[in-house]
């Protein structure tokens, strides 16, 4: 009955996921109304634009069926692609160089010219040399040589819903002219968003399968019994279950983030199974029926088993309090599923190994060898405790350094290893057109544009902008309306022609002015294309505009956001969010031990070796000046609550041992004997379970599996080399001896 | 030998074609009696145009302008008054001849003093940054449409018909719908849809109302525009109407616009 229950829980829990909304890019790291996602929405609700995806094509010669993009077919492609993405409900607006208007001076007055109308392409010599050096133009929608093109689109709206409809229809419609010989690169934020989207939900199946296979053989080898496999791996599944099932409970969207959350679920809930199943054989083999086996294994385990869970629960669910909801829904999520796997340990275990036939297993002796290689390593760092802990003490003092210089890099660049399709296509965008970084800055006037001193402030911000560093190019509307009273003949934009630059705009069917200046002509959008940048260069760029912004006047109001805006904000929250994490999960895991151990100095101890590899290995990363991203954020407060466990495990032997009369140091030696087996059994289930996340294509994820399981090996080290010296250094202190000597007096 | 279920279906498919192509000369019929009430009226008006975006965002324009048929095209004379920056110019459109697409387009521009022909920009532009276009202005054809009639209605209590028209050649929107008065042709609505799309993203009213009836001609006074898809709101306010005013060709000349000639009447 048990069973049964769980069972269908489960599988209801499994359907539910799928009605869980997508999420991604901004919206899923920080959540829809953080600050920087509000400020970029309202950006857009502003202009109408910023936010574009881009559809580019390349014109080389066979076997693309062009060599400039000025060639018929090129342009009856991107005439016909733009047309049907125009009359998409999806779209707000589609720039092309088919049929967006190119204004340039003609011997009479101004042509607004477009290369093809009504399906018929019209190239004039004249045109394309205004094309190939309009400022609005090249870099954007055609490159510098002219043999790569772009069609520019608005999405109506930057939730996700609205993006995967846009992205949907943009590849339905490519694909008809990739059967013609095109060859498109797509890129642009809601293509990114939408491309991880899509990829995590299929790497969660890939790299959920792939993990459940590793600990199926690691299972296999390691207990040598079918019946424990089965009830272990049934347990984890339903555990992921539950856990992704909280997603549609809670209203939660399906992220890229939280499809890290069933292999980490398959992998920390295993433990508690492989603790109980090993138990239960044992008292078999000591004679015991099932159910008194069961009993027995529930009464040896349970208290362990709760208390390990909760460390791991803690060092998840400490995500909570971070400022980014991506990382708490995921912490909250692969929470629920861990302690789902500790109910169903003790509930579904029994069940299913009380219905299996299990009569003739018996307990596998530990091996003699097996005691020589566990005396060997604990002998070690008690004979050289000085010199392990005067190592461990160099590793931290560069650990921490290192974390100092520790960046975060959350760029949708980032989750793509190298020769992924849309890695190349990002790539390919950036080299030749527009850069997926950028800055939009929006300046509202206390009077419209056409005012002298408002014209004069606002074209010297737009010098001082283009002469910072990182920056590329500057676009406004100033570019339009110089543009156009060049064209009209009348030299550069003054007071005088402003107006007539305004209307003369408006005339020739100029599509984008919404997007450079407000209705009421006070509110100017100032778009900066930027070199592609990394946390401190974005950062510092940041500044300088916030700088040339503080220098207009205190009366205008000035917003700066865009995609490298928002990228910094999601950076600058991954980094914080991690250490915070960390500081939160190592301070309440802290609390937990002190409590299981009954000593505040114990506690203490138990920590250094668990903080130590992870303070060094981040510090490492840091000196290497590789970059946190998303998932690897998300490493050090999972990986502190879970290698606590086997300090517990140590110190609870030890104490044991003590408790006998045992010297401290002799004592370690028997604790680390006693132990030292379960810990490499699982730091090899766990650190094998995490690789199994490399088969992801995703970086974020592999990346995130490389350094949980790093992070597992790490500890382990910690754990049977600085544990054991730490016990050893301190033992032979004058304060221990005297505290010592106070209890027993 | 033909059985008398393939009889039936024959009958039934001979009537559906005939119904078929009895029901589209009727929708083309109205359609262009339709544009004929409204386009075929010489005009003089004054035009004032706000274009809202939210409570706070305004843009406001007025001009003085007449139209006028020349030579079965439209010709339309303006000259712009507000805002302040655009006060001195003048504008001068002349209907394409049939098969163009776009109409010729000159513009006075006083900071220069001089005239400058604006040349490629098209019907479907929007008008000087409104939510109005070029075409809500210009003289529509009916053949430049693929047409259907779609249901028969009613608004504001009068019984009207709505067309579907679909444009011949490439725009930004998949089908346009009037909605015009059984009574006498007048446009009361227009809306347009995106390829697919149950809701038009962009919808004018020409309430009866504000329709000035004289003779055929049937002239909104005031049209307010949706355009759900750029947020925005336009209302197009027409003072000093006059229908059928006698107004010489040469008004819809370069000299009149280097002039800045008054409109008679305004």
């Amino acid at each position: 009955m048990t069973l049964l229950v769980a069972v269908v829980g489960s599988l209801l829990a499994a359907a539910s996921v799928t009605t869980a909304p997508r999420s991604s890019g901004a919206h899923a790291l920080l959540g829809e109304k953080h600050p920087a996602v509000a400020q970029v929405e309202r950006f857009l609700a502003s202009f109408g634009g910023g936010y574009p995806a881009v559809v580019a094509w390349s014109c080389m010669g066979p076997p693309d069926p062009c060599t400039s993009i000025f060639d018929e077919p090129s342009l009856k492609m991107a005439d016909q692609l733009a047309q049907r993405l125009l009359e998409s409900p999806h779209t707000l607006s589609v720039s092309g160089p088919a049929h967006t208007p190119i204004l340039f001076a003609t011997g009479t007055g101004v042509a607004s010219h477009r290369f093809v109308t009504d399906g018929v392409v019209n190239v004039t010599a004249d045109a394309v040399e205004a094309a190939l050096s309009d400022p609005l133009w090249h870099g954007t929608l055609i490159s510098a040589d002219g043999r790569v093109g772009a069609i520019i689109v608005e999405s109506i709206g930057t939730a996700p819903d609205a993006q995967t409809a846009l992205v949907t229809e943009i590849e339905r419609h490519v694909r008809e002219f990739e059967a013609r010989g095109f060859d498109f690169a797509v890129s642009g934020n809601p293509v990114f968003h939408v491309a991880s989207q899509r990829e995590a939900t299929a790497e969660t199946a890939l790299v959920g399968t792939s993990t459940g296979l590793v600990i199926l053989l690691l299972l296999l080898v390691l207990t040598r019994s079918w019946q424990s496999v089965f009830a272990i791996l049934l347990t984890i599944s339903m555990a992921t279950a539950y856990g992704l099932g909280s997603l549609s409970i809670l209203g939660w969207p399906w992220d890229p983030l939280t499809s890290a959350a069933p292999t980490m679920i398959l992998v920390m809930g295993c433990a508690d199974g492989i603790h109980f199943t090993t138990s239960y054989w044992r008292a078999r083999a000591d004679g015991r029926t099932r159910v008194p086996a069961l009993l027995r294994s529930t009464d040896e385990t349970m208290l362990p088993c709760l208390l390990t869970t909760a460390t791991s629960g803690i060092g998840l669910l400490s995500f909570l309090g971070t400022e980014s909801a991506g990382f708490a829904r995921f912490g909250a999520l692969t929470a629920v599923g861990v302690w789902s796997s500790l109910l169903l340990t003790f509930t579904v275990i029994p069940s299913v190994l009380v219905l299996l036939p299990n009569e003739d297993r018996f307990a596998v002796p530990e091996s003699v060898r097996w005691k020589g290689i566990s005396a060997s390593i604990i002998d070690f760092p008690i004979r050289h405790s000085s010199a392990v802990l005067l190592v461990s003490l160099a590793a931290a003092c560069i650990g921490v350094v290192g974390l100092t210089l520790l960046n975060a890099d959350a760029h949708p660049l980032s989750y793509w290893r190298e020769g992924h399709p849309t890695r190349e296509d990002i790539e390919f965008v950036s080299d030749n057109l527009v850069s997926i970084e950028g800055l939009e800055v929006g300046v509202s006037a206390s009077s419209a544009i056409s005012d002298g001193s408002v014209l004069k402030a606002l074209t010297g911000f737009q010098g001082q902008l283009a002469a910072l560093d990182h920056v590329r190019s500057v676009r406004s509307v100033f570019v339009l309306l110089d543009r156009s009273t060049r064209a009209l003949g009348g030299g550069g934009l003054t007071v005088e022609n402003i107006g007539e630059a305004l209307t003369l705009l408006a005339m020739s069917g100029e599509p984008s002015l919404d997007q450079w200046v407000s209705l009421d002509m006070k509110t100017v959008r100032f778009s900066i294309a930027t070199d592609s940048m990394g946390m401190t260069e974005r950062e510092g760029l940041l500044a300088d505009v916030s700088r040339l912004a503080a220098g207009l006047p205190t009366s205008w109001s000035i917003s700066i956001t865009g995609p490298s805006a928002l990228q910094s904000s999601i950076d600058r929250v991954v980094r914080s969010s991690a250490l915070q994490a960390f500081a939160g999960a190592t301070l309440l895991v802290a609390a937990v031990v002190i409590l299981f151990l009954g000593s505040v100095g114990w506690g203490v101890l138990a920590m250094i070796p668990n903080v130590l590899p992870m303070v060094v290995l981040f510090g490492l990363m840091g000196f290497a000046g590789i970059a946190l991203d998303a998932g690897t954020a998300l490493v050090a407060p999972i990986a502190i609550g879970i290698a606590v466990d086997d300090t517990i495990h140590f110190l609870h032997a030890f104490r044991e041992e003590r408790e006998t009369g045992t010297p401290a140091v002799e004592a370690a030696r028997r604790a680390g004997a006693r132990v030292v087996r379960a810990v490499v059994t699982t730091s090899v289930t766990l650190a094998t379970g995490f690789l199994a996340m490399l088969v992801s294509r995703f970086e974020s994820m592999s990346n995130m599996g490389l350094m949980s399981a790093s992070a597992i090996v790490a500890a382990f080290f910690a754990e049977i080399l600085v544990l054991p010296a730490l016990i050893t250094s301190v033992s032979g202190t004058r304060l221990y001896q005297r505290v010592i000597s106070r209890r027993k007096g | 030998m033909i059985t008398p279920s393939q009889l039936t279906l024959a009958i039934l498919v001979a009537t559906f074609l005939v119904s078929t192509s009895l029901a589209n000369p009727a929708a083309d019929n109205i359609l262009e009696r339709a544009f004929g009430t409204r386009y075929d009226c010489t005009i003089t008006a004054v035009i004032e145009i706000e274009t809202r975006k939210g409570e706070q965002m305004a843009m406001k324009r007025r001009m003085e302008v007449a139209t006028k048929s020349i030579d079965s095209r439209l010709h339309t004379y303006a000259v712009f008054r507000e805002p302040q920056y655009v006060r001195g110019m003048a504008f001068l459109g002349i209907e394409a001849e049939e098969g163009g697409r776009s109409e010729e387009r000159f513009v006075y521009l006083p900071s220069l003093r001089k005239i400058r022909r604006v040349s490629g920009s098209q019907s479907d532009d929007a008008f000087l940054g409104t939510d109005l276009s070029y075409q809500d202005f210009e003289r529509q054809r009916r053949v430049n449409f693929r047409v259907a009639l779609a249901e028969d209605g009613a608004v504001g209590g009068e019984s009207a018909w709505t067309i579907v028209a679909r444009p011949e050649r490439a725009t930004g929107y998949e089908a346009v719908e009037h909605v015009i008065a059984k009574k006498d042709h007048a446009i009361l609505a227009t809306r347009y849809f995106k390829k697919g799309a149950t809701a038009a993203y962009k919808e004018l009213t020409m309430e009866r109302a504000h329709m000035l009836e004289h003779g055929a001609c049937r002239v909104p006074r005031r049209i307010r525009v949706v355009d759900r898809q750029r947020g925005t709101t336009t209302v197009l306010a027409v003072s000093q109407l006059r229908v059928d005013a006698d107004l010489p060709d040469d008004l819809f000349s370069m000299i009149s616009l280097e002039t800045k000639r008054p409109i008679p009447g305004l």
